[in-house]
């Protein structure tokens, strides 16, 4: 390539040389501008000579910026070329805005001429000055500032400032300002409080003389304060064994004082024999184990009364840990036992009722459910029944089946009895005669070994109640107090008014205030422990054998009392017997018997009745039946359906019967539309139970006409005739 | 009336950044000569090219190397002129004040 | 103290793998540790790629994180630009493993004005560095700085700086440059970076875009100097390295066989070599494909993977006219043992195939490789570039111990082997298929030109592909002394056979001759045995007769008569009736 290779070779060489030279020559000055070079030596023909840079100062860079102190350079006329991160910090402003503007604005505006003063002045040596830095928005930062000249290139002359925070300093310095203020503050407050204090002593002094004087009178008044508080000082000397007892003491005691010998064991003996034990227990451990005495206790007074006591005392110790004095109050307290013991008897009871009515829920709920299918068991069986011959088997079959029934019907009757789901009729009635219509049925159920005594004829004034219900109460206290004295015994059965007044109900969480004809079933027989007698109520809580009886007697009594506003208590003792009372609210009303309505024949009729209910199998057999009887029936599966036929047979239908709940429509409503048509068509219901049927809170009223299920097909004949023959009573008198 | 003098105020701050504001932003590295012959040479052109309508701030891109990233920073010291627009950065000890102040456009070329 | 053992190359200087296919292979284990590699090359020729891919893989293989100081692209740009490669660059950078920087340089935005350093550029690679920790480091490219600067003097004393700060860090860099006009960089690079310097080349050749990479100055390593071809593909950058840096492969004393028991018999028996390549060449339509067919069958059969490159027919094609011979290769490519990868030769540059075949092998990993034909993708470069393409072939499919069977279409007419003689020298065992013309048809002829290592026969041998494949026949030599091959060959067997025919028949008559003579004097005998017993008969017959009258007489006859009858032979009952 090349014609001359050496030569060129050459050429080659030296450029890569000069190239290298000056690579190094570039490398060197670029090292130097750059400031990573510390110093030069430089070989020449004096020697070695070393040049300092004078700028060169990189390490001393990384220092200045991360300085705790402020570093700012400024030029003569105040302009800063550089800030550290520190004063940026201590201005709290950034450092892009410090640095190329003047720093004059920086400083706090009282000590601008100052500090103006300072970087003009000589600073070869450096000067200090303590200023305040302005800092946004509106404060100032006390700092202490150090600045000295320093030559920079191009011969500018600049000034290197230091800025040491002190407001530290200050704030230290401002404390101890403080506190000192503070330390002679507390002199001056100490040597009141001396002078004060000896004051007080004085009036303590004073105080105390006059209290002195006070505390006599005021012994008599603790004295009585006692007394008032049923409260009484005792001792007693550990030594001698003696009791220091008081007049109060010996009365509360009611010892005669001069008949008592006061040794502890005396006052042991005056303690109630179950207490004593306890009560010497205490009294011993208080000694040994150093403590207080606290402790209640009964006294059983001569005639048999109880009192409760509660002694408080403290001993009183030699410097051997001997015992050497007792000494403590006692006070009576039976009063207050006495209210707790009521306030426990009350929620008690009220716990009982709360029960009672949850189980009276369940047990409704449950006899509902039972009617219904009760009623087609029946219904059917009747009507089997009277398609056989009697006498036969099947026909027995069938009176079985239908005494069942009735028996399973009278179960749930009982059962929404207690759960106060009964419909009830009410009327005014006069408990005497109750139980004088009651008595006859009475003695037939009594054994011969029992003795019935009757005490009635006290006026007491009507009650407003269900009359076969009231029978029922009766017959099911008698029942059961004729259950609990296999042996025989005597049932008092007692008719009473009674008021039942605050102080009582207070005592009884059961009772309500207001005047009451009391119903009371007393038996001598075998009685009841507490808890039985908590229980006595609950359905299905029985003491009798197996299959003797429900354990519904006494909860449906329960119910129709508790539906009928009246009270019921029963109190026992094991041993004693039983006594159950029955409180019915008195009505103050005329005796106004009601006319007891001549029982219908049991006859069927010709007219034509609308039959109405959802079941629909008792939907037909209740038709069936009642076409056996004669009549001529329509039937709707509903309210709506039955009104729809109502409306189209009107001239025609002579009777509707109608359940209570139906779908789409109920049967009051049902009533309520025909009545709106101007139509006087008898109505009667049928119900199972029902929340909301026709009646208010289960009390039927006088126009409406109800029949509850199950109901034997007699009663349906029975009613449905009266109802028919009421109305061509009232259509026979225009 | 609100309204009003909001737009007005914008306007009349409109007008002053356009007409007479001038945004700079030196970036140096700390004390280097460089960079203090750049900060005296700005303050001194600013001041005499610039009196009373100009906001300079210098960064010390060693002590904030993130302002540095955001404003594509390559050589030091550079100003940043960023207003008025366009935009424009002098890089240099700016000791040239003939191209500071064309780069400036406070000269033509 | 202990032997020192002779270390392949400079024992201080540690090597930063790159992590990119080949390139480690051919720079000996990577880039200078700590310190710059300059990588220069025309506009597109892959320089980004390249420096990003070793950014990345030095993220995610060999955790050190790297710094991305980009003068041309920005960040989203980059993002975009690497994620078809497969490079989750975004999520690289949230995990703190990769940082970018975009620097931007607008000549029109600058003034110059006074002195200035890059104190700005250095604070910010120094930032990006301490953000993730970085080992690695990218400008890409730093030229941009001359083209937005105008003061070379800073400029070079600027870069003198950078470079030598990289190498204090001991960060392992790459400076990407364009190339000048005459030199490897327009502004020169290449003097501040002199550890490591790789030159990328794009060209077209031949109407195929080839790139290629050259390392051009690695200082105190070992490293190849050719022209490496390399490759960009949906994984980034691979390149090939001529040939392999050392024979030391193995060579196997294990044999696999052909799939065709008679062609083994012609290698001692026992078949190929495992490892060893076989090139199987002849004319078109003598039975090249067939023969590899056998082979993948007889891999699959063990168990082995094959892999097909077939250059001029599709899979489809192949199996269909497979089947017609009784070779069924498709339950074995739905098992995955068989794995057909058919593309034209022309479709891609030279440099593309071998990639591709690279890959494909390292991917499959198979224990037979067939290429169909070879001479269809030598055809793509000079013979001369094919040949060094087919060696890094063989020796990369050797070093694997991967046994391939190549097959070369020679061109009719244009006498043998001209190509096949070139590819012949690195092949292991040759196969020459042959037409053999003779009383004018064309037959089949196998011919074994050579097998490395092993006695072979070194006949030709007639083959047939029949319905069970390819059936290598009887070594024959007719009268003439040469091979009898086709219609002659049978002409030949039928006349043998008519001969054999007509001599069976000569027997057979004779047979039945003796045979007939045989049964003629058995019935003399039994005529003359029969005769004797008449005689016999009719004397007792004249004894009795006086004794039991005419009558008994007449049925004794009779039933002398039927006997007769029955155990004469025809020809003595003809005779007798005659």
């Amino acid at each position: 390539m090349t014609r001359n290779p050496s030569s060129s070779q050459g050429l080659h060489r030296e450029i890569r040389e000069l190239r290298a030279r000056l690579e190094e020559a570039e490398h060197t000055l670029h090292a130097i501008r750059c400031g990573e070079v510390d110093a030069l030596i430089v070989s020449g023909p004096g020697g070695q000579r070393v040049f300092t840079l004078q700028h060169a100062e990189r390490t001393y860079r990384l220092l200045v910026e991360n300085m705790n102190e402020g570093a700012a350079i400024l030029t003569r006329d105040g302009g800063t070329m550089y800030c550290n991160r520190s004063l940026a910090a201590l201005l709290r402003k950034p450092m892009e805005q410090i640095i190329g503007n003047s720093f004059l604005p920086l400083i706090s505006l009282p000590d601008r001429p100052a500090f103006d003063r300072l970087i003009r002045e000589d600073l070869a040596t450096g000067k200090a000055l303590e200023l305040n830095l302005a800092v946004d928005p509106e404060g100032t930062v006390p700092v202490l500032l150090s600045a000295i000249s320093l030559e920079m290139e191009d011969k500018i002359t600049a000034v290197c400032l230091i800025l040491t925070d002190m407001s530290a300093a200050k704030r230290q310095e401002e404390e101890l300002r403080r506190a000192q203020a503070g330390l002679e503050v507390r002199v001056r407050e100490r040597t009141a409080d001396l002078v004060k204090t000896k004051e007080d002593l004085e009036a303590e002094l004073k105080a105390r003389r006059h209290a002195e004087r006070s505390l006599r009178e005021s012994e008599a008044n603790l004295r009585e304060a006692q007394r008032i508080a049923k409260m009484s000082m005792w001792s007693l000397d550990r030594k001698d064994n003696r009791m220091q007892w008081p007049p109060e003491i010996f009365e509360l005691f009611e010892i005669d004082p001069k008949r008592f010998e006061a040794t502890y064991e005396a006052f042991l003996e005056s303690i109630h024999p179950e207490d004593r034990d306890m009560v010497h227990r205490a009294y011993t451990l208080s000694v040994s184990q150093y403590r207080p005495l606290e402790i209640e206790y009964r006294l059983r007074m001569k005639d048999g009364r109880i009192k409760w006591v509660k002694a408080i005392g403290r001993n009183e110790f030699d410097t051997q840990g001997e015992p050497v004095r007792s000494v403590g109050i006692v006070q009576d307290i039976t009063e207050r036992k006495q209210r707790e013991e009521e306030q426990k008897t009350l929620e008690e009871q009220l716990r009982q009722s709360q029960k009672m009515e949850a189980v009276g829920h369940l047990a409704g709920g449950v006899a509902h459910d039972f009617n219904n299918l009760l009623q087609v068991i029946l219904m059917n069986a009747d009507s089997l029944q009277s398609e056989l011959m009697p006498g036969t088997l099947a026909w027995s079959e069938c009176e079985e089946i239908s005494s069942a029934g009735r028996r399973a019907a009278d179960l749930t009757r009982q059962l929404l009895a207690f759960s106060r789901r009964q419909v009830i009729h009410p009327v005014y009635l006069d408990l005497n005669d109750l139980v004088q219509g009651v008595l006859k049925m009475l003695r037939r159920l009594i054994e011969e070994n029992i003795q019935l005594c009757v005490v009635s004829g006290h006026k007491t004034g009507n009650v407003f109640a269900d009359k076969g219900q009231m029978e029922q109460v009766l017959l099911n206290l008698c029942i059961n107090a004729r259950d609990a004295m296999p042996k025989g015994g005597r049932i008092t059965i007692e008719i009473r008014p009674e008021i039942l007044d605050r102080s009582f109900c207070s005592l009884n969480a059961w009772a309500k205030e207001g005047a009451y004809a009391l119903l009371s079933v007393a038996d001598t027989g075998a009685g009841m422990d507490a808890s039985t007698l908590a229980q006595v109520f609950e359905p299905f809580f029985t003491t009798k054998g197996l299959g003797k009886g429900t354990g519904l007697g006494l909860s449906s009594v329960y119910g129709i009392v508790k539906q009928h506003h009246g009270l019921i208590h029963a109190s026992s003792k094991p041993g004693e017997g039983s006594v159950f009372q029955v409180y019915l609210p008195i009505v103050e009303v005329a005796n106004e018997k009601s006319p007891n309505p001549s029982q219908p024949a049991l006859t069927g009729g010709k007219e034509t009745i609308l039959i109405s209910e959802d079941d629909t199998a008792l939907l037909h057999i209740q038709a069936a039946f009642l076409r056996k009887a004669g009549y001529t029936v329509l039937t709707a599966a509903d309210g709506l359906e039955a009104l729809q036929i109502y409306e189209r047979n009107r001239n025609r239908i002579d009777l509707v019967v109608l359940d209570v709940m139906m779908p789409n429509l109920g049967g009051k409503e049902v009533m309520d539309q025909i009545r709106a048509t101007g139509s006087e068509v008898p109505i009667l219901f049928t119900s199972g139970y029902s929340q909301s049927g026709i009646h208010t809170d289960f009390v039927i009223h006088e126009q409406l006409h109800l029949i509850q299920k199950p109901y034997e097909r007699e009663v349906l004949l029975q009613k449905i005739r009266q109802l028919l023959d009421r109305r061509t009573v009232q259509k026979n008198q225009p | 009336m609100k309204t009003r003098s909001a737009t007005a105020s914008f306007e009349k701050a409109l007008t002053r950044t356009q007409s007479s504001n001038y945004v700079l932003r030196l970036f140096v590295t700390g004390l280097t000569p460089r960079s203090v012959r750049a900060i005296a040479n700005i303050r001194k052109i600013c001041e005499e090219h610039l009196h009373g309508r100009y906001t300079l701030e210098v960064v010390d891109i060693y002590q904030q190397p993130t302002l540095a990233e955001g404003e594509q920073i390559i050589a030091a010291p550079t100003l940043i002129k960023k207003l008025p627009l366009p935009l424009r950065r002098i890089i240099g000890d700016l000791s040239d004040t003939d191209k500071v102040l064309i780069g400036l456009d406070l000269r033509k070329k | 103290m202990k032997p020192v053992k002779r270390a392949p190359h400079t024992p201080d200087l540690s090597k930063c793998p790159t992590g990119i296919q080949g390139l480690d292979e051919i720079t000996d284990g990577g880039l200078p540790r700590g310190r710059p590699t300059l990588v220069c090359g025309t506009a597109g020729c892959g320089k980004t790629l390249l420096a990003m891919e070793f950014l990345l893989r030095g993220a995610m293989e060999f955790d050190e994180p790297g710094v991305f100081l980009s003068f041309e692209e920005t960040g989203p740009e980059l993002t975009q630009n690497f994620r078809p490669l497969g490079f989750d660059l975004d999520g690289l950078i949230r995990r703190k493993k990769i940082a970018v920087d975009y620097v931007y340089i607008d000549r029109n935005e600058i003034q110059e004005a006074g002195d200035y350093d890059l104190e700005g550029l250095f604070l910010r690679l120094s930032h990006a560095i301490a953000q993730v920790g970085a080992r690695r480091v990218v400008l890409d490219t730093i030229e941009a700085l001359f083209s937005g600067l105008s003061n070379p003097a800073i400029l070079r004393a600027e870069l003198r700086r950078l470079f030598r700060w990289l190498k204090d860090h001991g960060l392992t860099a790459i400076i990407t440059g364009e190339q000048g006009e005459k030199t490897l960089t327009r502004y020169g690079l290449e003097e501040y970076v002199a550890d490591c310097v790789i030159a990328l080349d794009h060209r077209i050749i031949e109407q195929t875009a080839t790139r290629r990479m050259r390392i051009v100055k690695y200082r105190g390593s070992k490293h190849g100097t050719n022209e490496y071809p390399f490759l960009i593909d949906e994984h980034g950058i691979s390149v090939l390295p001529i040939t392999s840096l050392d024979l030391s492969h193995r060579a196997s004393t294990e044999r696999i066989p052909s799939g065709i028991e008679r062609l083994d018999t012609m290698m001692g028996g026992r078949g190929y070599y495992r490892g060893s390549n076989i090139l199987v060449s002849g004319t078109a339509g003598t039975g090249k494909t067939s023969i590899a067919a056998h082979f993948a069958q007889a891999c699959c059969r063990r168990g082995e993977r094959c892999l097909w490159f077939a250059f001029e027919e599709s899979p489809e094609q192949i199996m269909r006219n497979m089947r017609s011979i009784g070779i069924d290769l498709e339950p074995w490519v739905r098992k995955g043992l068989l794995y057909f990868h058919a593309t034209r030769p022309t479709l891609y540059g030279l440099e593309m195939h071998l990639v591709t075949m690279h890959k494909l092998t390292q991917q499959h990993r198979p224990e037979v490789v067939i290429v169909d034909p070879v001479t269809n993708f030598l055809a793509i470069g000079s013979p001369a570039e094919s040949k060094a393409m087919l060696i890094r072939l063989v020796d990369f499919f050797k070093s694997r111990q991967i046994t391939t069977l190549f097959t070369s279409l020679s061109a009719g007419g244009s006498g043998i082997e001209t190509t096949d003689v070139g590819i012949s020298s690195i092949m292991d065992t040759w196969l020459l298929l042959r037409d053999i013309e003779n009383s004018g048809e064309r037959n089949r002829g196998i011919y074994l030109l050579k097998s490395r290592g092993m006695a072979h026969s070194n006949q030709i041998r007639e083959f047939q592909l029949t319905n069970n494949g390819v059936e290598l026949l009887d070594v024959y030599l007719g009268p003439s002394g040469t091979l009898l091959t086709g219609s002659s060959r049978i002409v030949q067997d039928a006349r043998d056979k008519a001969e054999t025919l007509v001599r069976r028949q000569d027997i057979e008559r004779k047979q039945r001759e003796i045979e007939r003579k045989r049964r003629l004097i058995e019935a003399q005998i039994a005529a003359l045995r029969a005769e004797f017993e008449s005689e016999c008969e009719e004397l007792n017959r004249t004894v009795s007769q006086e004794e039991l009258g005419e009558k008994v007489q007449g049925q004794t006859r009779a039933r002398l008569a039927e006997q007769r009858q029955a155990d004469q032979p025809s020809a003595g009952k003809q005779e007798r009736k005659s």
